[in-house]
């Protein structure tokens, strides 16, 4: 007994203590910002949801490793948390930059069918944080991005629950 | 944390809403007769102001309405039908409470075999609600349509409230072969006169022999396992929101313009 304690307290953590340390911004965490503010600026009429996934290959239907998608939804909670799917940004898991649109309602962007990377260029390749937030700006103050909200927004100012 | 029940009377309401939110910084608006979840939320939520309220939403109980502070994942719906839902409320670090929550049928509507039965349905699904979350931690709250001493509050088969924190220590009872958990109901000492809150919820003056004129269907009910966390000088029916009052000069509710109904606030200190 006294042996196996005194060889569990001396085992070495071999994990990197430096894993804690980031320096970036990541685009999960910019989406999130994004989604929270939609709440905060539409008296939380609108909310953000941001659902992280693995990405699935739609041809194979099999689950792609070693990335993630990240979509940022509208919801609209008084019309029965109806969810407009607004963005897809999908990156590897190794590196957060860069991000790859895969599906942008307010600029027409289809979804690839494959996860290829030429295909992922559909939608546009951007290299930082910088490009990142553009790109967001961009899409939100589309006309089409407007006319859903505003069109959500006065469904949900309507509506008898 | 503090609640606020109140049966809206299909109005809007909202400026008293956020005079209610900010005076007494409720955590959870839990609303009947909620006629309009953005003109609450835009109460709640001031423009050009920090939006702390959000709609949690439920699946099919259309007339019942949350509203919270908490992030919206703090609260999952166990059970739902469209007159009654119970939710999960998982604040970090607080043990887990359930939250049943019910605008039950009206006298008006149907007669009292279905009022009463209503509640049997609704306590059962208490019960499987409890038994799927593991623990009894739960509290009641909505516009019962009944009084507590009516037959669907009372019966051991349906809520199962009774009057005093002796008598829910015993925890259960059993009745003709089947033992059932007790609530107990605090709003058994809020009926008549006291020199500073009003007589009952609710003021209805029929014709006919007996008439009650003030009753309580505006009720909250809580497992002996939350007294603990109750006091019930926490437990408040609202007659005003600081600026304007909920009742006419007769001290009815002021059904004209605001609602029929008065809102009942309570806190759990937990």
């Amino acid at each position: 007994m006294n042996t196996t304690t005194t060889q569990k307290a001396s085992i070495e953590n071999l994990w990197p203590s430096d894993i804690l340390t980031i320096d970036i911004v990541p685009p999960v965490a910019l989406l999130r910002q994004q989604a929270t503010q939609l709440g905060q600026i539409t008296q939380n009429i609108l909310v953000g949801f941001v659902e992280t996934m693995q990405r699935t290959d739609e041809e194979t239907s099999e689950t792609v490793y070693n990335n993630l998608t990240h979509t940022l939804y509208i919801v609209a909670p008084a019309l029965g948390n109806y969810r407009y799917k607004l963005i897809t940004i999908i990156h590897s898991v190794d590196d957060l930059y860069p991000v790859h649109v895969i599906y942008d309602a307010a600029n027409k962007y289809d979804p690839p069918k494959s996860t290829m990377t030429q295909d992922m260029s559909l939608g546009g390749s951007l290299e930082n944080e910088d490009q990142l937030i553009q790109r967001l700006r961009k899409t939100f103050h589309h006309e089409q991005t407007k006319k859903v909200m505003q069109s959500l927004i006065a469904q949900s100012v309507t509506s008898s629950s | 944390m503090t609640f606020l029940f109140w049966n809206l009377y299909k109005k809007d309401l909202r400026q008293n809403l956020r005079r209610l939110a900010v005076r007494h910084e409720v955590d959870v608006f839990v609303f009947a007769e909620c006629d309009s979840v953005a003109a609450v939320l835009q109460g709640l939520n001031p423009e050009n102001q920090v939006a702390d309220y959000s709609y949690a939403e439920g699946n099919t109980a259309h007339r019942i309405q949350i509203f919270t502070r908490f992030p919206e994942a703090f609260f999952r719906t166990v059970r739902e039908e469209s007159r009654y839902t119970v939710r999960k409320i998982s604040l970090p670090g607080k043990p887990e409470i359930l939250l049943a929550a019910a605008h039950l049928l009206s006298l008006t509507h149907v007669g009292k075999f279905d009022q009463t039965f209503g509640a049997q349905q609704f306590a059962q699904m208490i019960r499987d609600g409890e038994a799927e979350a593991g623990h009894n931690r739960t509290i009641v709250v909505g516009d019962l349509n009944m009084n507590p001493f009516d037959d669907g509050v009372v019966a051991a088969n349906a809520l199962h409230g009774v009057m005093t924190k002796q008598l829910v220590n015993r925890g259960q009872r059993k009745v003709q072969g089947q033992t059932t958990p007790m609530f107990y109901n605090p709003m058994w000492n809020r009926f008549g006169d006291h020199p500073t809150r009003p007589p009952g919820t609710y003021y209805y003056d029929k014709t006919g022999l007996a008439c009650h004129f003030w009753n309580v269907y505006d009720q909250v009910l809580i497992r002996p396992s939350l007294l603990p966390y109750w006091n019930d000088d926490d437990l408040h029916i609202l007659t005003d929101d600081g600026e304007v009052s909920f009742v006419t000069h007769a001290g009815k509710p002021d059904a004209k313009n605001v609602s029929d109904h008065l809102p009942l606030l309570f806190q759990l200190d937990y």
